[in-house]
């Protein structure tokens, strides 16, 4: 066990921040920001996501054979940590890159590798996910959306729903149904889909804090070519259980903390700056105590993380664990921002725009992005199900009479 | 960078929990087994397998280790309430080893073989848990007078490592035996009833120069470290133990026609405690890393985020523990009380989550400062 970095770690760091210094605009972070249209934004994104690959730090644990760098989860992590140090922009083609990605390294074909992975390295094809249906969420196995043989292809009919960046996307991984007969998780099988085909339509849902992230989509007569069928046919759901170990494990969990931390950060400077009745809100106890325990929780959030990653490198694949870790980031980080708003009193409820807001209003924004952290990727019943009978082996509920 | 222990360890830390099985088993507590005969029946044990070696170091007798591998030897003393006397006389080594200098080697070789009880004098009534509002104190004659709470095992200790104001007003060690004059030892009755605690009273006992330990104020600090970072191990242990009686349990038990435990009301309930045991490790392993390795700073930190977590854990994990074993579980029978009781005791004796939560967020401060 060590906490420290080697000296190849440390080179590593180095060489990440004086990169960064140099790809960000001037006073980037306190003076310069992403933009605030959303479409501006995502295409800002990807322009930075291109950035990152032509600097070679596209997929820096990826296998050098598909254009990465073949470098540690720990070298990974420092990345991280300096981009999130930087303020660097997050990217948008997240499912690709973490998703996508890495299920097609454990179940795609060569020729399929070959295709996909360089493309998603570059950003040049942004990926969406197409899992859930309006009817199947929580019980995503009993997904109705139908693909059928049809020569040399597989017709696609149904729809999903919760298909975050659709509308930027040129990829997809879906999930659906070859086998109508078949007990429900044995009939799923795992495609990918030009999102540009015919026949697909993307409709925006537009979510609580008035953004638009996420769509319904919809699949009518699409044709898909059997060539994109991932893994056998009617094995789906056990690829699916790969992605989602991956959506839930700890290299997106430690990207995750690095950003909670920044806010939190950002909350305690604030409020070493602000006043409630007599006193600095900073010197108040029951506030310090408050502020302590998310310190506790998000840096014990990264030492989860750690531990994963030290599994990782010794060869230990993810699996059902990584809903400890989802089911614990999720809970933590959405009571941090619940506090947050409480800790800065009247002025903490102003939002963006408004020349006293705190923080340009992110607190508020956070707190009401932050519902979705215990329903994505599973919600945290789904969590204690798979840690309950998966981890700790209790009994599935029974069918009583 | 890498957190994780070595296998060599993790088999140690099996060797550990097989022979505390065999040795140690609760229903001796439960049968009414009086815990200052099994401790003096399991201490020989222990011995032979070198764990009061564990952290002298080798050119004393001993296995050279550090709080790092002591954190998974720990962790099983919490799962078996092996009494906190064996703690208290690990941690000793620690800082005899550290601080005492060549003053104490003969104490180490005694030490390591197990030839020498130690008992740890810290906290006292209306004390808290800041050394620095600590009554017991030393006059400028040497004189120390004071009284000290939940010594584990003092009355059969052959040194008490005692906490006190040195002549100066700073936070020392001193090192007595237990039967110099002025020293009283009476047996208490604590909540924790799988270990012995005892009032030790000290009214102008007579310290020598050389009874002091060196380090001053660090020593302390790095005694009260060590034994907070210990107790946030053993509740990580408690903790592990607890959840598994509670799956076996609610695996067996049947109502409305199957296991209690397929009802999502329980079994969300394990999933949760899964989840709280699985971060306490995390922060418990961590503390023992920093306490081997760490600067001063990151040391305090750390041990105090362990500590914190491990005592919303504890009382989380012994709460539901004793819940989701229904009636049963608050029957002495079945003997969930023992655990209870030695959880809550670590979790309030080594520091309250207050008090660790104002040491992080004090370090926090002093940190955001120090980057701008």
């Amino acid at each position: 066990m060590d906490f420290n970095y080697s000296p190849e770690e440390q080179a590593f760091r180095s060489e990440v921040r004086a990169w960064l210094a140099d790809a960000l605009p001037e006073g980037w972070g306190r003076t310069v920001f992403e933009p605030e249209d959303e479409e501006e934004r995502a295409q800002f994104r990807i322009s930075w996501e291109r950035k990152l690959f032509e600097g070679g730090w596209s997929g820096i644990s990826w296998p050098q054979k598909y254009g990465g760098r073949g470098a540690t989860l720990i070298e990974q992590g420092i990345f991280a940590e300096e981009c999130a140090r930087a303020q660097a922009p997050e990217g948008i083609n997240v499912i690709g890159r973490n998703l996508a990605a890495t299920t097609l390294m454990h179940h795609g074909t060569e020729e399929q590798r070959e295709r996909y992975l360089p493309k998603i390295l570059a950003a040049e094809e942004i990926w969406c996910q197409c899992f859930s249906e309006p009817n199947a969420g929580s019980d995503l196995a009993s997904s109705r959306c139908r693909a059928e043989a049809d020569g040399d292809d597989f017709v696609i009919n149904g729809q999903k729903i919760w298909t975050s960046y659709a509308q930027y996307s040129h990829l997809g991984i879906l999930l659906a149904r070859t086998d109508q007969d078949a007990p429900k998780h044995k009939g799923l099988s795992f495609f990918v889909v030009d999102m540009d085909s015919p026949g697909i339509s993307v409709r925006p849902l537009t979510q609580i804090t008035g953004e638009q992230e996420f769509n319904e989509t919809f699949f009518e007569d699409v044709r898909i070519p059997k060539a994109n069928l991932v893994g056998d046919l009617n094995d789906g759901w056990r690829i699916a259980m790969t992605t989602l170990s991956y959506e839930r494990g700890a290299e997106d969990a430690l990207a995750r903390q690095i950003r909670f931390k920044q806010e939190l950060d950002l909350l305690i400077e604030n409020l070493q700056d602000a006043r409630q009745g007599g006193q600095k809100s900073i010197d108040d106890p029951a506030i310090r105590q408050r502020l302590a325990q998310s310190i506790v929780d998000l840096e014990l959030m990264r030492m989860n993380c750690l531990r994963e990653f030290s599994k990782a490198i010794k060869g230990e694949k993810p699996g059902p664990e990584s809903s400890l870790m989802k089911l614990y980031w999720s809970h933590v980080a959405q009571e941090m921002f619940d506090m947050s708003i409480e800790v800065l009193g009247p002025e903490g409820l102003l939002m963006q725009g408004d020349s006293d807001a705190v923080a340009r209003g992110r607190f508020p924004l956070s707190c009401m992005q932050s519902r979705a952290f215990t329903i994505y990727s599973g919600t945290s019943e789904i969590q204690r199900n798979i840690i309950s009978e998966r981890v700790l082996g209790l009994p599935k509920e029974g069918k009583r009479a | 960078m890498n957190f994780d222990f070595d296998d060599e360890h993790y088999m140690f830390q099996e060797t550990v929990r097989d022979t505390l099985a065999a040795e140690f088993p609760i229903d001796l507590l439960r049968d009414g087994g009086d815990p200052v005969e099994l401790d003096a029946a399991l201490w020989p044990t222990l011995a032979q397998i070198g764990l009061f070696g564990l952290m002298v170091p080798e050119d004393h007798g001993g296995l050279g280790l550090s709080p790092i591998e002591f954190a998974l030897i720990s962790e099983e003393f919490g799962a078996a309430l092996v009494p906190l006397t064996v703690t208290d006389t690990i941690v000793s080594s620690l800082i005899l080893a550290r601080f005492g200098g060549a003053a104490q080697v003969e104490n180490l070789e005694k030490l390591a073989l197990g030839s020498l009880r130690v008992a740890c004098a810290v906290y006292e009534k209306d004390g808290g848990y800041d050394p620095a509002a600590f009554a017991t104190a030393l006059d400028d004659q040497g004189r120390l007078t004071g009284r000290k709470l939940l010594v584990a095992g003092a009355a059969r200790a052959d040194l008490l490592l005692i906490v006190a104001k040195d002549s100066a007003g700073e936070p020392a060690l001193a090192l007595v035996e237990p039967d110099r004059a002025g020293i009283s030892i009476v047996r208490e009755n604590a909540l924790d009833i799988s270990g012995d605690y005892y009032r030790v009273e000290c009214a102008d006992v007579a310290v020598a120069p050389g009874d002091m330990i060196g380090g001053g104020g660090e020593a302390v600090a790095c005694l009260l470290d060590m034994l907070a970072t210990a107790a946030a191990q053993s509740i990580a242990g408690i903790g592990a133990r607890m959840l598994d009686t509670t799956v076996a349990y609610v695996k067996e038990r049947e109502q409305f026609g199957q296991p209690v435990g397929a009802f999502q009301a329980i079994k969300h309930r394990c999933a949760d405690m899964a989840v709280d045991i699985n971060t306490a490790r995390s922060g418990a392993y961590y503390a023992g890393w920093a306490m081997a390795a760490g600067e001063p700073d990151e040391r305090v930190r750390a041990v105090s985020m362990a500590k914190a977590k491990a005592n919303r854990m504890a009382v989380h994990i012994l709460r539901e523990a004793i819940q989701l074993h229904g009636g049963m579980g608050y029957t002495w029978e079945m003997a969930l009380h023992f655990h209870f009781r030695r959880g809550r005791f670590l979790e309030t004796l080594y520091g309250s989550t207050e008090f660790h939560n104002e040491r992080v967020l004090a370090g926090t401060l002093a940190q955001l400062a120090a980057e701008r």
